[in-house]
């Protein structure tokens, strides 16, 4: 170490700091400059040391105290944090709520997935679904069938009416039929009431005539893929994709 | 049974206890308050700076997560206003300490503490610490900052330099440099028998 190492670690020996003391120590014992530089850096700590303290004035800590004292939160009472759930459990719940829900999702579809392929490996699953195309066919002529029915009614009530304008008549078909909030014409409930009447089952819902009309469509285009109509030939074509789609859905 | 920390107080304030604040506001009012003197050099904007400083960690003591020490914090604050203080004095155009006077070519702050009463007419203690403190507050900047957080408060140099954002030996270097600045300052003060 020489005088210029030494003088830069003069303030560190004195604050204890110094990273070699020893070595500062030992020039200042035989050098006079380092010693005379070591003791004005002492005399400049000592002057320092001297420095007045002055007190901020008792308003500016009044002034403090009062703002911290309006700042502080609101102690929320003890009944009232124990009744509201802690964060990590509303957040577990809401977690839990997803994983259900996300769960669900592809089990609902699995489920069915499963069922229409237990269906094709059983070898009784081509006639089941035969049998219910069946079902699907003479519901849906019993619905035409309802719906000549609901016609003859029709042209009772305008022989009823006798010379009534057509518009007129069809004007009180109008209001005497309910009409939904999607726009579809409802059955009244009264030929239903006939219908399950006479062939004593139980009464189904009122269908709309939309979905009826879907049904039957769908058995006359099953008759219709039988003998497809070339006239009609993306109808068919639908249908026979709608009837092929049920042994699809097993094999997929 | 021993003091609780600044950071335990802070927190129990947080929690709603008035008195932590109150303590901890006895143990720093006195070295903040000088340091904000000496740097404001006024004692009616240190006053304004030294409620400026507590409203600060009033409405921040939320967001000190205790990664620092509270003093670092505290002393980090008192700084940045000061700075933003002297900013504006300069925008205003109030003379600085630290510049050179056209007339003579000394800062102010050398002039004030150089051309005061000799050290015999210092006789009261008073008059001398008045010299002191012109001396200090006539030091630059980076000295004076380094020279009051080392003096006033006793920080350690490495959480000055936290504070003042430089390296621990850039601090020991600044206030080398300060010590020097007051010794030739001051040199008729110095009575070596007595230091």
């Amino acid at each position: 170490m020489n005088c210029d190492e030494c003088k830069e670690q003069l303030f560190e020996l004195i604050e204890r700091e110094a990273v070699d003391p020893g070595g500062v120590r030992a020039i200042l014992a035989r050098c006079p400059d380092c010693r005379a530089a070591f003791d004005e850096m002492k005399a400049a700590l000592a002057v320092a040391g001297q420095l007045p303290i002055e007190e901020p004035s008792a308003a500016a800590d009044a002034a403090v105290v009062r703002a911290a004292s309006e700042r502080l939160p609101r102690v929320v009472p003890l009944r009232k944090r124990r009744l509201q759930p802690p964060p990590w459990a509303m957040a577990a719940i809401a977690l839990l709520a997803v994983g259900v829900g996300v769960w669900s999702i592809p089990r609902e579809v699995q489920l069915e997935g499963d069922v229409g392929s237990a269906d094709l490996k059983s070898a009784a699953a081509p006639v089941v679904a035969e049998q219910e195309l069946d079902d699907v066919a003479a519901e849906a002529l019993d619905d035409s069938a309802a719906l000549a029915e609901l016609g003859e009614v029709a042209s009772e009530r305008t022989a009823h009416l006798g010379r009534a304008p057509r518009t007129e008549a069809r004007a009180k078909r109008a209001s005497s039929k309910p009409v939904p909030a999607h726009g579809r014409t409802v059955l009244h409930q009264s030929h239903w009431r006939r219908k399950s009447s006479s062939k004593t089952t139980t009464a189904a819902p009122p269908r709309t005539v939309d979905a009826r009309s879907m049904i039957s469509n769908a058995a006359r285009g099953r008759t219709r893929t039988m003998r497809p109509n070339p006239k009609k030939s993306s109808r068919s074509a639908s249908v026979t994709r709608c009837s092929t789609t049920w042994p699809r859905l097993g094999n997929g | 049974m021993s003091d609780p920390g600044d950071e335990a107080l802070l927190a129990a304030y947080r929690e709603g206890d008035l008195a932590a604040f109150e303590m901890l506001l006895g143990r720093y009012r006195g070295p903040i308050f000088n340091f904000l003197l000496r740097s404001a050099r006024d004692r009616g904007r240190a006053e304004e700076l030294y409620q400026d400083v507590w409203m600060k960690v009033v409405e921040r003591c939320d967001e000190f997560r205790g990664d620092a020490k509270f003093s670092t914090w505290l002393y980090t604050i008192a700084r940045n206003l000061c700075i933003d203080h002297q900013r504006k004095m300069k925008f205003r155009g109030h003379a600085s300490l630290d510049a050179p006077q056209p007339s003579s070519g000394q800062p102010l702050g050398e002039r004030v503490s150089s051309f005061g009463p000799s050290t015999e007419q210092l006789a009261a203690g008073r008059l001398v610490g008045e010299r002191i403190a012109r001396a200090v507050e006539g030091l630059p900047d980076e000295q004076r900052e380094v020279f009051l957080l080392r003096q006033l408060q006793g920080l350690a140099f490495k959480e000055i330099a936290e504070v003042v954002g430089v390296s621990a030996n850039t601090v020991k270097s600044r206030m080398r440099y300060a010590l020097e600045r007051l010794q030739h300052t001051l040199s008729d003060l110095e009575e070596p028998h007595e230091l």
